[in-house]
């Protein structure tokens, strides 16, 4: 999608018709950025707005969560006053120009405002959207379901976050909830077109299901108890399924709740104070809780090399011995046992012709020599042990050291841990105490939640234990029922299709697996190459990696591999979550670039100098159209010029203000845009 | 000495769940946690042949290069420095499955007991600092 024309009729701030006509060269070099430059309340939010309501619909943005629904109006009020004086409504639209894969899309939402003395009423009018073929055809629809199935197919409304945002939303998406995370989940895979492969495995999922159903019911003896258990199994696998994706979105629920009731608590000014306190000490809590899960898997994976400790002396005796024989030359030895035998057992003569007979000095000597030497492959393999057992000797200091550091880290992380919890209770403690019977029962609300919280995380980890032991279960009556298949020959048609279902469905599963591990690692592997280029030179000494976790949710490896996203600042984690969306669209597209427009509303806030120099310097080149809706503080001289010295700025828009709650936008040559910034702040 | 691949390794079947459970919980594979116990048994200079009991757990390539050197030298210490003990790979390993059988019982007795119940099933909430008592008892074995 690339966005060709926004047109706005007495839509927000923006009274009468008024248009933008967005810089869309693709390819190498294209003009493709156009920036829309406005003071704060000129209405950039409002063309943000109109985006994304002409392609969805939709009335609020996330950042309206706090706004009350009837305070929120779409329609020009001056318009609606003119209209008002003749008795008449207003007939507000957004039409959105834009073209996907060479082929043209015009969509045209509609609104209708009224008001009178007493109230003002808006409603949602007609939609349309014209589709031209690049056959020159066009298509014409009006029913709102097939429209939002049609934009749903070309940018999926759950990552159209990830390609339209707001300055504070970029950074929101690396604070991502469990129920958010599932939403843009669905939306990754949808772009990156994996969801196909996910309906095949639910399809064959069903198969296997009746296939082994039928199986059973016809099957007889130790065949059909093992089909038995299987179905069994597959069914309480699947209801354990079922049950886990219930507690992920019940935890989400609690969570919001919990939230709720720290907003309504924030409202007594005489807690004010402790519910700020504990909410930084809930955060600190947190991330220790992190690094102690750290600490203990770090430790797990060191449990085997640690055990070999338990037997150093055993390892210190066998390797000198070994290395004894070597020093006195006895391995290898001088002479190969095989050449003794053959001269005692077949030729009966030495090398030098001397006869070896029995009895004589000759054969006792060669015979003690024999029982003195080993066998080739005997030798072979002391030599090999000794290798092995002086590389454990060497590894053992940094072994024994490194347990060392990791219980004490860990006794030292668990006492951390224990003092935030006393003084977190010590804080709950005075919240209850308070004097105000409604501040005492909402704490009682919250001691619930997190009661609840704590029961359902046990359950959580119990159930993914059960989980495991099924599978293997599985897995083992899977060898069973083959075996049994083979030795009894039971392989009729139906148990062939059951088994052909199975290693089909074991099979996709695998492809699946493999395919979204290899484009998850890709991700972060571009989302690296981008983050090390648009990071600023502080970021690069302290944070080294970014790591994209199975749900496509983020974290940041700092350089002591330690798991920092809840250190980081507000500017870093936009640029991290910029150099994410920079990725996925480079993964998505094959690696070419993806089509798709980056919309971002005043992102520079919270930028240094240098994150916005890296941005403005690479981001026009990683993406196929930048639209940049920029203040006057965040869009000064140095970003114009350092813009236009890219080559790649075609559109420069200026939004002015035309009185109360009226903005006008006027196009301004790029060439003098550095001259008019310098006197931008007056308006004219 | 092939570090064979092909051998399935057993222990005792009534440990079955304890391995899975330790397996996810504290150890990477089941093979370290057999490491572990044949190490733990040798050291005791305890072993326990698990006759009938014995159940195929799994398969000798998880074993590592190390742990098979390990392997070997526990054998040949107790066969004094006879080579010949550590050719048959099979045999290497069933004498680990004796210590690693004996092993787990002092595993059971002086650290699991107060993770599992009687019939060996680990309490998932509690154990969820069993690595870091794993290491802690290893580490106070050595002191």
């Amino acid at each position: 999608m690339i966005l060709t024309k926004l047109t706005m009729n007495d839509f927000r701030q923006f009274k009468g018709v008024q248009q933008v006509d967005f810089a869309s060269q693709m390819g190498q070099g294209g003009k493709n950025v156009t920036v829309i430059f406005g003071q704060n309340g000129r209405g950039k939010t409002g063309l943000f707005r109109a985006i994304v309501f002409a392609l969805y619909g939709e009335r609020r943005l996330s950042q309206d969560e706090e706004v009350e629904q009837q305070e929120l109006y779409l329609v020009n009020s001056g318009a609606i006053e003119d209209k008002k004086k003749e008795g008449k409504s207003v007939h507000a639209y957004v039409e959105l120009d834009f073209r996907h894969k060479e082929e043209q899309f015009t969509i045209k939402r509609s609104l209708l405002a009224i008001s009178d003395k007493h109230e003002r009423l808006e409603q949602l009018g007609p939609v349309t959207l014209s589709h031209t073929k690049s056959d020159g055809n066009t298509m014409t629809f009006n029913d709102p379901e097939e429209i939002q199935r049609i934009v749903n197919n070309i940018l999926d409304k759950n990552v159209k976050e990830y390609f339209l945002f707001d300055g504070e939303k970029i950074q929101r998406l690396t604070m991502a909830s469990i129920e958010q995370r599932k939403e843009v989940a669905k939306g990754i895979k949808n772009l990156l077109n994996v969801d196909a492969l996910e309906k095949a495995i639910k399809a064959l999922q069903k198969l296997r299901k009746s296939l082994n159903t039928e199986v059973g019911r016809r099957a007889t003896g130790e065949y059909k108890r093992v089909v038995y258990q299987q179905n069994q199994l597959d069914e309480k696998r699947n209801a354990l399924k079922a049950r886990l994706s219930e507690i992920e979105e019940e935890h989400s629920h609690l969570s919001v709740e919990k939230k709720k009731t720290d907003k309504l608590l924030e409202e007594y000014q005489d807690i004010l104070h402790l519910v700020k306190e504990r909410n930084d000490l809930e955060t600190q809590l947190k991330l220790q809780k992190e690094h102690a899960a750290h600490l203990l898997s770090e430790m797990k994976a060191r449990t085997a090399k640690s055990s070999q400790l338990l037997i150093s002396s055993t390892i210190d005796y066998v390797f000198n011995v070994i290395d004894q024989k070597k020093q006195r030359g006895e391995i290898p030895s001088e002479v190969r046992k095989d050449l003794i035998e053959r001269i005692l057992d077949i030729d009966h003569k030495c090398i030098c012709e001397r006869p070896v007979l029995p009895g004589t000095p000759e054969q006792s000597a060669l015979l003690r020599w024999k029982n003195k030497v080993a066998d080739i492959e005997l030798e072979d393999s002391a030599l090999e042990i000794w290798r092995s057992l002086s590389g454990l000797r060497s590894s053992r200091d940094d072994i024994s050291g490194l347990v060392e550091t990791l219980l004490q880290g860990y006794a030292v992380c668990r006492n951390d841990i224990e003092k935030l919890l006393k003084k977190i209770e010590d804080v709950n403690d005075q919240i209850g105490a308070s004097e105000r019977k409604d501040t005492a029962d909402l704490e009682k609300i919250r001691k619930n939640i997190e009661e609840k919280q704590i029961k359902i995380e046990a359950e959580r980890i119990t159930i993914k234990k059960e989980l495991e032991t099924i599978e293997a279960d599985y897995a083992s009556l899977s060898t069973q029922r083959k075996n049994l298949e083979k030795e009894e020959n039971l392989k009729n048609e139906l148990a062939r299709r059951a088994s052909l279902a199975e290693e089909t469905y074991e099979a996709v599963e695998q492809v699946y697996k493999e395919f979204t591990d290899e484009i998850k690692d890709r991700i972060a592997q571009e989302a690296n190459k981008y983050f090390a280029q648009l990071l600023d030179k502080e970021g690069r000494e302290t944070l080294k990696r970014i790591l994209v976790n199975s749900d496509y949710s983020l974290q940041m490896i700092d350089w002591l591999g330690k798991p920092t996203l809840a250190n980081i600042g507000a500017g870093q984690r936009q640029v991290m979550s910029i150099s994410f969306i920079a990725a996925l669209a480079k993964v998505a597209s094959m690696d070419s670039i993806l089509e798709m427009p980056l919309f971002m509303d005043t992102p520079f806030g919270r930028l240094s100098y240098e994150h916005r120099k890296n941005l403005l310097r690479y981001l026009p080149s990683y993406c196929a159209q930048w639209i940049l809706l920029a203040t006057d503080t965040e869009f000064r001289k140095q970003e114009a010029s350092l813009l236009r010295d890219g080559g790649r700025w075609g559109k420069f828009y200026v939004l002015l203000s035309k009185g109360p709650g009226v903005t006008v936008i006027q196009e301004r040559d790029i060439e003098h845009a550095q001259a008019m910034l310098s006197d931008a702040m007056e308006e004219n | 000495m092939n570090m064979s691949g092909d051998i399935r390794v057993k222990t005792d079947k009534k440990y079955k769940g304890l391995y899975n459970d330790l397996k996810n919980l504290a150890f990477g594979d089941m093979h370290e946690l057999f490491f572990l116990c044949s190490c733990l048994g040798y050291r005791a200079h305890k072993s326990k042949p698990l006759g009938s009991n014995g159940e195929e757990r799994f398969w000798s390539r998880t074993i590592t290069p190390e742990e098979y050197a390990c392997f070997y030298a526990m054998v040949l210490e107790k066969n004094d420095m006879n080579l010949s003990t550590t050719k048959d790979d099979k045999s290497v390993i069933a004498e680990m499955e004796k210590y690693a059988n004996a092993g787990m019982e002092i595993l059971l007795e002086e650290l699991l007991n107060e993770y599992c119940s009687a019939d060996y099933k680990l309490d998932s909430i509690h154990s969820k600092e069993l690595p870091r008592a794993i290491l802690h008892y290893i580490y106070e074995k050595l002191q």
